[in-house]
């Protein structure tokens, strides 16, 4: 087996037929702010091709580079491995052994950042039309008390 | 992370409204002091409920030393029995009778019951007291939180809690515990909040963000909420933490 890592054009890899892997949108729009955001992780872990140019680790990768309009990316080229082994290095690459530890992740980790990487799913919210739910004050004279200042219950902080 | 939502502000409308399957998903803390006959079939339609003894809302504007508190447990227990609530919570009015008193009723409980209540560590029952809870019980709660005893400084000390509760294969209630940006941090088995009432009270809309948080938006300057809209305000800020609930369930 011979390993090479070289530049190539994006438009000359050829994803797999059978790719085991697939992406949401969502999780696509975080690839492509993940890879934009830290371009050095592309040159530490390259995308994996064969000889033929096929892509054996790194189709998601590819997909955010392409979405973002880049036209390059550092490739390791491994030659010599029999169709059997591309397959099981495409499965093996994968696979996730172990799990994230969400105590110390929450603990000694920025969880903001853990959110934009990807690891703490971010959930999808709602705008909120908050003037929807009141009405000006001089409509309804006559009804309880809320021109008296409010305090947060939690906080004591004037609610205005 | 199982978050109860606690508290009431139109909460009967709003679970009238609700379809069985998404009754199905929500989890409430109620109190045995409002044992309102309206929400008893919500015992059995909700994923799940705590149900709180209500003790220190029964002693609110009454007599304490007039309390006949076997009474109250006997009633407590019937309750329990007939609503078949799967977790309840001790009578924890330590400052009221006495740690030996709350203990012997709490076994009185357990006898009634024939099921463990969730007993309620505070600080005077000191550190043994809660190695012991939670040999003895599957479920435990740190108490204390809504009445401040917690200072923002104790809350190191929490991760010991969960840790010992968890090594005794117990699970931890956070008693009132609402800091919402701190459950990521604090890896309870649940907690409970009435933050989705402070809305109709204080003017705010909340909105669930979507790493997990709540954002109170306040109400304009010089606008007030009318009186059609208190449903329709109390609903939005419950649905928003359903989100929330959802989220800890899933991710926390």
């Amino acid at each position: 087996m011979k390993v090479e890592i070289k530049k190539m054009k994006l438009s000359d890899l050829i994803p797999t037929t059978k790719n085991p892997r697939k992406i949401s949108k969502e999780d696509l729009g975080r690839l492509q702010k993940s890879v934009k955001a830290f371009p050095k992780m592309l040159d530490i872990r390259e995308i994996v091709i064969d000889e033929n140019n096929r892509i054996l680790g790194g189709h998601q990768r590819v997909k955010a580079l392409l979405a973002n309009g880049e036209t390059e990316v550092n490739v390791k080229v491994v030659s010599g491995l029999t169709e059997k082994e591309k397959d099981e290095f495409m499965i093996r690459d994968n696979v996730q052994n172990g799990e994230w530890d969400f105590d110390s992740l929450a603990n000694n980790w920025d969880d903001l950042s853990l959110s934009d990487w990807g690891v703490i799913p971010s959930y999808s919210e709602n705008a909120v039309d908050v003037e929807n739910f009141f009405a000006p004050q001089a409509e309804q004279k006559n009804d309880d008390n809320t021109n008296e200042v409010k305090r947060c219950p939690v906080c004591g902080a004037i609610l205005e | 992370m199982n978050l109860y939502l606690a508290g009431d502000c139109y909460l009967k409308q709003i679970l009238q409204n609700k379809k069985d399957d998404e009754l199905a998903q929500i989890y409430l803390l109620r109190t045995f002091a409002s044992k309102e006959p309206w929400f008893f079939k919500y015992y059995t339609k909700l994923k799940d409920v705590i149900l709180d003894s209500g003790a220190f809302t029964f002693m609110a504007g009454a007599d304490v030393s007039k309390i006949d508190w076997d009474e109250y447990i006997e009633r407590y227990a019937q309750f329990i029995k007939e609503t078949g609530v799967k977790h309840f919570i001790e009578l924890d009015i330590d400052v009221i009778v006495g740690y030996e008193e709350v203990k012997r009723l709490r076994k009185k409980l357990v006898l009634l019951t024939n099921r463990q209540p969730i007993p309620v560590w505070h600080k005077t029952r000191g550190k043994d007291e809660f190695i012991k809870m939670c040999q003895e019980f599957d479920y435990v709660a740190l108490g204390g939180f809504a009445i401040k005893n917690w200072t923002k400084k104790d809350f190191k000390y929490i991760p010991w809690f969960i840790k010992t509760a968890h090594d005794n294969k117990t699970k931890i209630h956070g008693l009132g515990f609402t800091y919402c940006k701190e459950l990521k941090k604090y890896h309870f088995d649940s907690v409970d909040s009435s933050s989705w009432t402070i809305g109709n009270r204080f003017g705010c809309v909340s909105q669930f963000r979507g790493n997990g948080t709540i954002k109170n938006h306040a109400r304009p300057i010089g606008t007030r909420i009318p009186n059609e809209k208190q449903l329709a305000l109390a609903t939005h800020n419950f649905n928003e933490w359903l989100k929330m609930q959802r989220y800890a369930e899933e991710v926390l």
